[in-house]
């Protein structure tokens, strides 16, 4: 395994590698959420069923999209 | 890329491990919004609380100086739904739809707040009225009853039944539920009523001093009546009777009378009820509305049935049965078996919320009640309407 400097310098490549993907993956997620809450509070659903909609909700768009990318790996 | 097909394994392994991983987070970034999110506001705002004044209490029981507003909060659909059908319930009343012979707003309750208004109409008045009321009260759940055979109310023949004296009157103050009179009528004394100056009155019903329905009343609140001047009687047993005050107003169409006191006896802001007595003040027309949403009874103390209890059916009513003439602000609750004749003048009341062992609030006078085949309740002219219109208060 490399030491912490590996590490770090790992992560930053890798976020690097995947800048725009975690982007899109904040504001995806991010509209996703306020959709569920003008639902949750249209329906008057009760409140525990919105934390995990919430949370299904990004785990099955992330399997839609596909993984992340190692650095060099491409678009 | 000697060895094509492990390291295609090794990166799918390594695929399905980064697609959990992005998976991980972004459902821990999804939660992390959906709990900043202000979901409490906006689930809050449909269920918003409202502060109402539910009665209008004296911090001091004794001293009029002192009467202040009491507040609460209240489910604000609850309260939309109620102040809702108070208006289209106005609209009804002001349209003066004729056959119709009373109708009041009969509140939901918290959980299903939805209020509706009953409407009481002559058999042959019933389809045209309907019609008028489906366009009337389109906004409003409305439930009619028909009332056939609204007869005069027979004489009933009062001198064989018992009256229920009070026991231990704390003379020369005379508390309300005590038997009271004229002549030859039997009626039941209120609490004190306070003027604007703070001055206090003997009260009772209007309709003790036979002046019916009929006479004249133009000139609303003069002291023009066949009663004035005349003397109001209490009857303290079985053997003694004595003058408590003299008419000086009369109010027909709240069917009350205040009396001024004579010197021998004193009204007194209490009535002569087993448990709490003092009389600190009197509901508000939203405040009734309150409590006939959590099924809250009143109760009552009158010369005929003595102690009574029941619940609250319709607030704001409207009551046309007797006479020519409609009254409005008038209060349904309790039962055929909660009133009789004799109990007119007495009020209605229950334990004030903030001193429930000492202090009562009054609801309303009860003057009369169905006699017909079909409804089942008292009546009589609230405590909000007697201060608006005619500026008293318990």
């Amino acid at each position: 395994m490399a030491g912490d400097d590996g590490a770090a310098r790992g992560l930053v490549g890798f976020l690097a590698a995947n800048r725009r993907r975690v982007l899109v993956d904040v504001l995806a997620i991010a509209v996703w959420v306020v959709l569920l809450l003008g639902v949750v509070t249209r329906l008057g659903w009760p409140r525990w069923v919105y934390y995990p909609l919430a949370f299904a909700g990004a785990v099955a768009y992330t399997f839609a999209v596909g993984s992340w990318r190692r650095p060099g790996e491409g678009e | 890329m000697s060895d094509d097909r492990a390291t295609t394994s090794d990166d799918d392994r390594a695929t399905t491990r980064r697609q959990l991983l992005r998976a991980a987070v972004n459902g821990g970034v999804a939660t992390g919004i959906a709990a900043l999110s202000p979901i409490d506001d906006v689930l809050a705002a449909g269920d918003d609380a409202v502060t109402i004044t539910y009665a209008y209490a004296r911090e001091d029981p004794a001293d009029p100086a002192t009467l202040r507003p009491r507040t609460k909060t209240v489910p604000g659909d609850w309260y939309r739904a109620v102040t809702g059908a108070f208006d289209v319930h106005d609209r009804l009343v002001d349209a003066d739809v004729p056959g119709l012979l009373g109708s009041a707003v009969v509140p939901g309750s918290y959980d299903a707040p939805m209020a509706s208004i009953a409407v009481d109409v002559l058999p042959d008045a019933e389809s045209v009225l309907t019609d008028g009321l489906h366009e009337l009260l389109r906004s409003v759940e409305f439930v009619t009853t028909v009332v056939e055979g609204l007869d005069p109310p027979g004489d009933t023949d009062a001198s064989d039944e018992t009256i229920e004296y009070v026991d231990q009157l704390p003379l020369p103050d005379v508390p309300g539920g005590v038997p009271c009179g004229h002549a030859d009528s039997l009626g039941t004394l209120s609490p004190s009523l306070f003027d604007e100056s703070g001055r206090r009155y003997f009260v009772t019903s209007n309709h003790l001093f036979g002046q019916t329905d009929g006479a004249d009343e133009t000139s609303e609140g003069s002291s023009e009546g066949d009663g004035s001047d005349e003397s109001l009687l209490v009857y303290v047993d079985e053997k003694s009777e004595r003058t408590a005050g003299r008419v000086a107003d009369q109010f027909p169409k709240q069917d009350f009378v205040l009396a001024r006191p004579t010197d021998e006896l004193r009204p007194t802001n209490a009535v002569a009820a087993p448990g709490p007595s003092t009389v600190a003040g009197q509901f508000t027309r939203i405040g009734l509305a309150d409590l006939a949403a959590r099924g809250e009874p009143l109760r009552k103390v009158g010369a005929r049935t003595g102690y009574t209890e029941g619940q609250i059916h319709g607030v704001d009513g409207v009551t046309c049965y007797a006479g020519d003439r409609c009254r409005r602000g008038q209060l349904r609750w309790g039962s055929e078996s909660t009133f009789d004749d004799g109990d007119s003048g007495s009020v209605n009341f229950r334990p004030d919320p903030e001193r429930p062992d000492e202090w009562v609030l009054v609801g309303g006078l009860n003057n009369a009640r169905t006699w017909w085949p079909g409804q089942n309740f008292t009546w009589g002219t609230a405590a909000y309407q007697m201060t608006a219109v005619n500026g008293v208060h318990f």
